[in-house]
């Protein structure tokens, strides 16, 4: 059972940018995720298997989820190369308001559409950003219900930990 | 600790001073405590009760009800979180007094005017809890973004706290569309009709959480706050 967050938790996450933690998940199989990217093509969670992934759930709107874009895309090109792969899932919104948010904050990592949240509701996302960590063998092993900086610190050092 | 009442204390008077036809009301509860809350008296018919979140009392929300009042709805605004000297977090106002609750619906109940409820946030849970089992006759509640998990997995669910039976309640949720809650309004509509309440929901395009009071606020949030009491006049009559 993963570790339980109080509403407190979520409310302050929808009003501002918190300090966040990291919460183990023991290796639970993740819900299936199969979404279309902006340019229509299908992504697929299983086809990332043998890579260690970062699924990150935001929406444009939400201003942590913003705050943390840039270390993602650093993120990006410092593992350039390796057995890594990023997906950002947009939760709620439609492909304008996508395109829209694109043009204004640039970062080149695949950005899928659940305009409808059916994803984010399999997923049980309940706040904004809500990120998991990916196993090679495509097992979740951390979770985490806020931001981080993801190109340093505890966030690299879970994700080189999973690399090798 | 003491600062922070004080200060509570100071913002919440400074806030009802702001609004010209307040008036400072108080009301003894069963608990032993006595409630001081704003009351904007109008002689419209209709009185509106309603309760801060537990971020407390938005500037916005003090003109709405002055704005109410002016158009002729009696308003009597609560701020439970600095009336009773409570932390601004978010489960704060979930230990407030069922029966202190009653007695606030039974007060404004007894001046025979037509009743309706906006609750903000969390304060849906008290408010909730004071209309549940009150028998015959039904109440109007509008609930602004409503919270009222018990708790949250990620990747397992949530569960909903339990009010007892709320039959006697028509509820309107107002849900802004830009929440992290959004997704999960069919479940607290699920939740609120399993207790016996009439459940609808109307979703506000382009608003996020709070829209009156964020920092960040877009234009049309800033907008939208302003005719806040015009959008509490045009949803209460949804129910009509």
């Amino acid at each position: 059972m993963l570790k339980r967050w109080s509403c407190l938790v979520l409310a302050l996450l929808a009003l501002s940018a918190q300090a966040a933690e990291f919460i183990k998940a023991d290796g639970v199989a993740p819900p299936a995720l199969a979404l279309k990217d902006a340019e229509g093509q299908l992504h697929r969670l299983d086809a990332y298997r043998g890579k260690v992934v970062l699924v990150n759930f935001w929406a444009g709107w939400c201003p942590p989820c913003r705050e943390e874009m840039p270390s993602m895309q650093r993120l990006k090109e410092k593992m350039a190369g390796r057995q890594f792969a990023m997906l950002g899932v947009n939760s709620g919104e439609s492909r304008a308001e996508l395109e829209e948010f694109l043009q204004t904050v640039k970062v080149d990592f695949d950005i899928l559409l659940d305009s409808d949240s059916a994803v984010t509701k399999r997923w049980k996302v309940y706040g904004l950003p809500t990120s998991f960590l990916i196993d090679r063998h495509g097992k979740v092993r951390y979770t985490l219900t806020g931001t981080t900086e993801w190109d340093k610190g505890e966030a690299l050092a879970l994700i080189e930990a999973l690399l090798n | 600790m003491r600062v922070m009442k004080h200060f509570l204390g100071c913002v919440f008077l400074l806030l009802t001073a702001m609004a010209a036809h307040a008036n400072e009301a108080n009301l003894a509860l069963p608990s032993g405590e006595t409630l001081t809350y704003a009351r904007y008296p109008a002689a419209g018919g209709e009185l509106l009760l309603w309760f801060a979140s537990e971020r407390g009392l938005a500037p916005a929300e003090v003109k709405a009800a002055r704005d109410l009042a002016a158009r002729g709805t009696e308003v009597w605004q609560f701020d439970l979180v600095s009336a009773f000297f409570l932390p601004q977090t978010n489960s704060s106002m979930d230990g407030l007094a069922a029966a202190d609750m009653r007695a606030i619906f039974a007060a404004a109940r007894k001046t025979g005017l037509a009743l309706s409820v906006y609750a903000v946030n969390r304060a849906a849970v008290p408010v909730l809890r004071g209309l549940s089992g009150q028998g015959e006759g039904r109440t109007r509640v509008l609930l602004m973004h409503p919270h009222f998990y018990a708790s949250v997995d990620t990747l397992a669910g949530a569960d909903y706290l339990s009010f007892g039976s709320l039959e006697g309640v028509d509820a309107l949720i107002l849900q802004p569309r830009r929440s992290a809650a959004t997704p999960w309004v069919e479940n607290q509509l699920a939740a609120l009709r399993a207790a016996g309440a009439k459940a609808q929901v109307l979703m506000l395009d382009k608003l996020r959480e709070g829209f009156w009071v964020r920092d960040s606020a877009t234009a049309f949030e800033i907008g939208e706050g302003e005719r806040l009491a015009e959008h509490v006049a045009e949803w209460r009559m949804r129910f009509e």
